[in-house]
């Protein structure tokens, strides 16, 4: 018999043990004190009993001297059948369970059960009218409908993030089941981590002792065994403490084997800005995720709601195709592109929407660092040149567009490194600072928020540049904006000497790529600049900044990087020509030109976001809390106000949870109207799933029981409660044991007592 | 007439009326009828001199003793009886145990011993009686005479459960002093070992003796009825016991038996009655039976 430190050494540790106990009623163990009763009694009849005459002595003491050894043997061998005859019958009434085939129900018990809804854009797959997603909620209020009475339930929609529904274990059946029927799926994937914790905090919070956890979900790959997640250790963690809580999840498969599936995966303009007027150039990506090849799949271009060009593509079994289509946006602002194709079982992934922000004129702030009135003195002036040819900025002075035809139109101000700290950055799309010595503190946490809201910053080092200002500021690892850090200057410009050649790199960063296969006249425009000095760049070790050019000396000179929505390029050397000939060549304002952009780009990516990321767009300060009208997707209409903050005003939105076109009109004050498109997880449109055996791989610790519906859920429970509770082999082991102490009693003449011989 | 006494019940005597203790052997006598004697004829012959004690007749002094030594004699004449019948009654003391409800082993062997009695005095045969624990403690001569009867209960009123058995070396001695050739009741519950038991009552045998062990047993002795834990005390300082009877039962008995069925082998062998009585039973019916048996000539074991 298992002696109760044992249990509770088992129970302690159900973890690692394959079959640690767990027990229904805890309490009853205390009864397991009755064990020591017929020890007891065996000691008071040591101590109490008759007393007898007795003639025949000698014939009684010859009977005991030859079967001593037998009664003593008898006699343990009936008190450990009595002894274990009680263990047996108080452990039953504990109701016993053994932890790896831990019930999910204990039938007739109260119990605290917590529902898990799949709410992943998997789950709005439509099968026969209904979408998998109605059918789990069917069987969520079949569930509440069957619930015990005295049960509570809770209820959870698993989704990133995931959403408690009903947390308090409620035990209103009819107030949960009202609270399922207004639960809609997602548009999003899964957190599962977050999930689970959110399990975790909804369970802890019932005092009932049994806890039921049940999933309804499709087993789609991607939200139990998302490839790559780092959350496998608190995953684990999770499962092992509903283990140790004694808590056997059944999970309830919605889904089904090889379905089909063909999404638009990916929707993206290839312009790094787009322009009023210049034709840009739309990327489209479908896939087929279904095990049949469909040819001849229609696909639709719509415009600002406006239907455009159609095409027709065969899509192979599991490959993905590019479609481009060409666009020209007629008014700058915010227009929507849409992708659709021919609809099937699962909608929200049939169509992809961009919010392209067609600008009229990109906006570049020119800090100068070594700001001259005189031509081409100053550190800038060659810069805006490039940018700008058609009329050279004045300090403070915004420049004037050029042919939008060939050149874009590039906003220029210009203003001196003293006048920076006073700059509104969110009005610009991109600055570049040249030859700034150092920010400031509050700069540095300006400049960081800004490009990560989406700004551009391009950095030019120089003589003035003080790199460990730069360094202690932007390049920590608490705020890591630079894409390297700034070392010292190499080279000697004042001598001239000992010049570096630009290595291209193959071409390969997009800001040279235009250079890939051109003639070598041209290719030595950007070839044989010379640098006779420039700052030594070294990026982080594990840093995913780009060098997108180096000199011949194996030093970076160009180094790209993204950081939040914003692009962030630093340039080891001047952006003048006191360190460089670049200004002087043909190569320099292409170079530029395509910088800018790029840092640009940002801009209209913040507009673009999948479901689960959080809506949060900077205004100017002027706009204050201006008040915002929110159109939503389902139709919906709500009224906001912007926050405004040091730096700006925002909207902040939390994280929508289905695809589709926000639109907001933000002013007065200001007058704006945005827009922005939020479309499915890409994972989420793959319809493969994990086995139920699998399961075990994917979510360390986490051992279901899986059931494919609601009635063999019942049959499960009970099934379960069976295997798992061990009450009744154990009563059957009282039963036996009686029979068999009837049995030896009536065999060795009955009941044993010591003997003693005096 | 037969005086009041706690072994004498009338209801038995009534049932014992009719029968009569018959020698199976030859018996040293003259009185014909009953028994068969070893000599012809009638014939009055000196057999020995007995102390004179108050209540004799005086008719048999024998005054030439007298004159000699100034001491009074009785002259014993082997015509006196026909049958000697020697109850040998043991009151040992685990002859004083009695289980719940019942007389103990003595009290009933004393019953039975007075029964017989008057059974011979009746049948105009003479009965003696000796007592003995560990040794002979008491003895009274065999006499046919009346007054013999409430000599024998007087001397079993006076005797109580005594001190250890040692019944070979009583035997033995006893076997010594009846002489003359008679029937010899051993009143006993036989504790003892039965080779030593046996032995001693082939000594008996070996003096012409026609023997007969009436074995007397409580109940409880054979069948062992108790229950819970009982300390069993034993009597003739065997040391004590606390058992559960329930667990020892059977072995208990199986030892018992063993020794009951090797003390009626060994009179088997020896040509001695042996007859088992326990203290519940009604004295009448299985010493009745035991008589009639005789009667037939059978011999009992």
């Amino acid at each position: 018999m298992i002696e109760f430190d044992h249990l509770a050494t088992l129970s302690a540790a159900a973890g690692p043990f394959p079959l640690a106990l767990g027990f229904g009623a805890p309490w009853m163990l205390w009864g397991m004190a009755a064990g020591s009763i017929p020890v007891i009694i065996h000691l008071l009849n040591k101590r109490k009993f008759r007393q007898t005459d007795w003639a025949a002595m000698r014939f009684l003491l010859a009977a005991i001297k030859k079967n001593k050894r037998r009664i003593e043997l008898e006699q343990w061998i009936l008190l450990a059948i009595r002894t274990l005859l009680i263990l047996l019958l108080v452990g039953a009434m504990a109701r016993p369970v053994l932890e790896s085939l831990a019930p999910a129900m204990f039938a007739g018990e109260r119990s605290h059960r917590v529902l898990v809804l799949d709410g992943s854009m998997s789950m709005n797959r439509k099968i026969a009218d209904l979408t998998r997603f109605e059918r789990a909620r069917t069987l969520a209020r079949q569930i509440v409908k069957e619930a015990r009475r005295g049960d509570v339930l809770s209820v959870i929609l698993m989704g990133d993030p995931p959403k408690v529904i009903v947390g308090e274990p409620s035990p209103n059946l009819e107030q949960v089941s009202r609270e399922i029927d207004l639960v809609s799926p997602t548009h999003g994937a899964t957190d599962l981590l977050a999930t689970f914790g959110s399990i975790r905090r909804v369970l802890e919070s019932s005092p009932l002792p049994n806890k039921e956890l049940l999933f309804l979900t499709d087993l789609q790959r991607a939200t139990w065994a998302r490839p790559g997640t780092e959350n496998a250790a608190g995953l684990k963690a999770e499962a092992d403490k509903l283990t140790a809580a004694g808590i056997r999840p059944v999970l309830i498969d919605l889904g089904t084997a090889s379905e089909a599936n063909v999404a638009v995966t990916d929707l993206r303009i290839e312009t790094p800005v787009v322009l009023a007027g210049v034709p840009a150039s739309v990327r489209a990506q479908l896939r087929n995720f279904g095990p049949e090849a469909k040819p001849g799949v229609l696909v639709r271009m719509i415009v600002d709601g406006q239907l455009g060009p159609e095409r027709t593509v065969d899509l192979p079994v599991g490959e993905s195709v590019s479609l481009d289509f060409t666009h020209v946006f007629r008014e700058p602002g915010d227009h929507v592109v849409e992708i659709a194709t021919d609809a099937d079982p699962l909608a929200p992934d049939d169509r992809r929407s961009l919010v392209a922000s067609v600008k009229d004129r990109i906006r570049i702030l020119l800090v100068d660092g070594d700001l001259n009135p005189e031509p081409f003195a100053a550190e800038t002036d060659y810069l805006a040149q490039a940018l700008a040819p058609a009329e050279s900025a004045q300090p403070g002075e915004a420049g004037a567009a050029n042919d939008p035809g060939t050149v874009p139109p590039i906003a220029l101000e210009v203003i001196p490194e003293s006048r920076f700290g006073n700059v509104e950055m969110a009005t610009y799309d991109v600055i570049v600072m040249a030859n700034v010595s150092q920010p400031s503190d509050p700069e540095a946490v300006a400049l960081d928020k800004y490009v990560r809201q989406g700004g551009g910053l391009v950095l030019f080092t120089g003589d003035r540049t003080v790199a460990e200002g730069w360094n202690s500021r932007l390049a920590t690892p608490e705020r890591m904006l630079l894409p390297a850090t700034i070392g010292q200057s190499v080279g000697d410009a004042a001598r001239k000497t000992g010049a570096f050649l630009i290595e291209p790199l193959a071409y390969r960063h997009p800001l040279v790529t235009d250079y890939e296969g051109a003639a070598p006249a041209v290719q030595s425009g950007l070839t044989q600049v010379a640098t006779w000095q420039y700052h030594k760049l070294t990026r982080q070790a594990d840093s995913e900044a780009r060098v997108a050019l180096a000199f011949d000396s194996g030093d970076p000179a160009i180094v790209e990087a993204s950081r939040g929505r914003g692009r962030v390029f630093l340039v080891a050397t001047s952006a003048d020509s006191q360190w460089s000939t670049w200004p002087l060549h043909p190569s320099y304002p292409v170079v530029m030109g395509e910088m800018a952009l790029l840092a640009a780009s940002g801009r209209t990516g913040e507009k673009n976001l999948t479901v689960g990321q959080a809506i949060d767009q900077a205004y100017p300060t002027a706009a204050g809390a201006a008040p915002v009208t929110l159109r939503t997707p389902e139709k919906g209409v709500r009224e906001l106000t912007l926050r405004p903050d040091a730096d700006g005003s925002y909207l902040r939105l939390d994280p929508p949870e289905t695809s589709g076109v926000f639109e907001a009109e933000i002013g007065p004050p200001v007058s704006r109207r945005d827009k922005f498109a939020v479309n499915v997880p890409v994972v989420e449109s793959d319809p493969a799933r994990i086995e139920p055996g699998a399961l075990k791989e994917a979510v360390p610790g986490f051992d279901p029981v899986v059931i494919k519906s609601a009635d063999e859920l019942t049959k499960a429970a009970e099934e379960v409660a069976r295997r798992g509770e061990i009450h009744r082999p154990m009563l059957l082991a009282v039963l036996v044991l009686i029979l068999a102490e009837t049995l030896m009693a009536w065999w060795m003449g009955r009941r044993v007592t010591r003997v003693s011989v005096s | 007439m037969v005086q009041p006494s706690p072994f004498l019940d009338p209801q038995n005597l009534a049932k014992l009326q009719g029968l009569d203790l018959v020698a199976r052997r030859a018996v040293e006598g003259y009185v014909s009828g009953l028994h068969k004697s070893p000599y012809h004829g009638f014939s009055v012959e000196f057999a020995e001199h007995r102390e004179y004690s108050p209540g004799d007749d005086i008719r048999h002094v024998d005054w030439k003793v007298w004159s000699k030594t100034d001491r009074l004699y009785l002259k014993l004449y082997e015509e006196e009886t026909n049958l000697l019948t020697y109850l040998m009654l043991d009151t040992s003391q685990s002859m004083d145990y009695a289980s719940e409800g019942q007389v103990t082993k003595l009290h009933y062997a004393k019953m039975i011993a007075a029964c017989l009695s008057y059974l011979v005095l009746h049948q105009s045969d003479s009965v003696g009686l000796a007592t003995f624990d560990a040794r002979v403690s008491r003895v009274l001569r065999p006499s046919g005479q009346a007054s013999q009867l409430k000599e024998i209960l007087g001397v079993m009123e006076r005797s109580a459960g005594g001190e250890k058995t040692d019944l070979s070396r009583v035997f033995h001695d006893l076997a010594e002093r009846a002489k003359r050739r008679g029937l010899v009741v051993v009143l006993s519950d036989l504790f003892e070992d039965p080779e030593r038991v046996v032995s001693g009552l082939k000594h008996f045998r070996h003096r012409r003796h026609d023997v007969v062990v009436m074995h007397i047993l409580d109940p409880a002795e054979l069948t062992f009825p108790f229950r819970g834990t009982t300390e069993f005390r034993g009597l003739e300082a065997l040391g004590n016991v606390v058992i559960d009877p329930l667990t020892i039962r059977k072995a208990y008995q199986e030892e018992f038996g063993k020794f009951v069925e090797a003390v009626r082998r060994g009179c088997r062998v020896a040509n001695i009655d042996y007859l088992q009585l326990t203290t519940d039973q009604n004295l009448a019916v299985p010493l009745s039976a035991y008589l009639r048996a005789r009667q037939g000539g059978r011999m009992v074991s």
